[in-house]
């Protein structure tokens, strides 16, 4: 979930934030916001990779 | 209230409904109870009457109606605000001259793409290795990819289409496969509804697709399902025409991490003496597996209304099951690209509609492929 939201540039703390902010709503039933990728992506590579560095 | 934060489009999927705003391309999955207070939001004059109609019409304490009345707002305020668009900088005059150049046949087109070195070959060539052709043909599109001052460029005939941080080597990636795409089929960018992050199985009639998180055995998975006869229609990159919401082939070998080269072995003769590269977004060793069917008698498309998320796990329990959509949307929608013209999200959300969603657990591939069958037989 973690990689996920730093995919969408959202911190897992934006994230759990964002649900404090909608505590009501979500309290009520399933509330998700999904956010496509703003541009064709392969597999997102394992961390600290960057093969030119 | 304001009418221009009401969602484009709204559907029902399964038991919940998905709407999504246009100006975020964003979506949304609410429960019914969700929907109905979006609705009672929207249709009400103002706050009063919006507190007013929940109190008559469900009961809900002024307490309750006022926290989800400003929950709504905000959160209305938030998903129509739009992000700021990237700007990509160009600060080339001329095209390197390549120092690799290589010429790859997909049927009757034939693409050309010059690498500036070795390590830009790397990111796109192992896995198109198998399509190598004469490089004396004539071309129908020509792509140049370089690298300079951290930043990777890509151009097709001579046109510039983007720029990315070699960190994000993942999208250049992307946004070839893309292009590869537009070349190999002759339409667009704005033809095409979405691509998926899955891999795609097909039989003469339709195509099943296959999610998972990495690490899950999706591309093992792939290759064990093509020695079994099934067809592999695209390995990890999967794209969707709008016209037919179809999905189409896409011709790339299949990534396989070292630790799956025994089970490998025993299914393909050849891959023993394909050649282990290190991989460059995996930091591992892998092989690339050619695709079984070849591209120019292959069948292009197929309609897919399947669609199956898996997971090895050598202690689990092997089962297959069908699940509510939300638990797959979450990583669905989040992994792939889905074109925001709302005429492509209101077909994405159509498609959606009728899409079955499979759980597939196993910790033997005998298992999955004769679950595979049976889905096929469906």
């Amino acid at each position: 979930m973690n990689k996920k939201n730093q995919e969408n540039n959202i911190t897992r703390n934006e994230a759990i934030k964002r649900m404090g902010k909608y505590a009501a709503l979500t309290a009520v039933g399933t509330f998700l916001i999904l956010n496509p990728q703003k541009a064709q992506a392969s597999s997102t590579p394992d961390p600290g990779g960057d093969p030119f560095g | 209230m304001k009418t221009e934060l009401i969602p484009k489009h709204t559907q029902k999927v399964g038991d919940n409904f998905v709407v999504w705003f246009e100006s975020s391309n964003s979506y949304v999955v609410i429960s019914p109870d969700l929907h109905f207070l979006l609705t009672r939001y929207f249709e009400s004059k103002d706050k009063d009457d919006f507190l007013q109609e929940l109190q008559m019409s469900s009961n809900i304490s002024t307490k309750e109606a006022k926290a989800y009345y400003t929950e709504l707002s905000v959160f209305l305020e938030d998903i129509t605000t739009a992000p700021q668009a990237q700007e990509h900088t160009l600060p080339f005059n001329a095209i390197p001259n390549p120092n690799i150049s290589k010429v790859y046949a997909f049927g009757d087109i034939n693409i050309q793409i010059n690498y500036a070195s070795e390590k830009v070959l790397q990111l796109i060539h192992p896995y198109l290795h198998h399509a190598l052709a004469d490089s004396l043909v004539s071309t129908n599109a020509v792509f140049d990819i370089f690298n300079d001052d951290g930043l990777l460029y890509l151009f097709k005939n001579k046109s510039f289409i983007g720029s990315y941080e070699t960190t994000n080597f993942h999208f250049l990636q992307g946004k070839f496969a893309m292009e590869l795409v537009t070349s190999i089929y002759n339409n667009s960018e704005s033809d095409w509804l979405a691509t998926f992050h899955a891999s795609t199985v097909c039989n003469d009639k339709e195509a099943i697709m296959i999610i998972g998180d990495s690490g899950n055995g999706k591309s093992t998975l792939s290759a064990v399902l093509m020695a079994h006869g099934f067809d592999l229609l695209a390995d990890d990159f999967t794209p969707m025409l709008a016209e037919n919401q179809h999905v189409y082939r896409f011709p790339a070998a299949i990534s396989i991490k070292k630790g799956a080269f025994n089970v490998i072995e025993t299914l393909f003769d050849d891959f023993r003496v394909i050649e282990p590269q290190i991989s460059s977004s995996k930091h591992t060793v892998v092989k690339y597996l050619p695709p079984s069917t070849p591209f120019k008698s292959s069948h292009k498309h197929f309609e897919c209304h399947k669609l199956v998320m898996v997971k090895y796990s050598s202690d689990a329990e092997s089962q297959l099951r069908e699940c509510p959509p939300e638990k797959f949307l979450q990583t669905f929608i989040p992994d792939s690209w889905i074109s925001p013209q709302p005429n492509h999200s209101k077909q994405f959300l159509n498609w959606l509609k009728d899409l079955k969603f499979y759980e597939l657990t196993y910790n033997y591939n005998d298992f999955a492929v004769a679950k595979f069958k049976e889905l096929f037989d469906m």
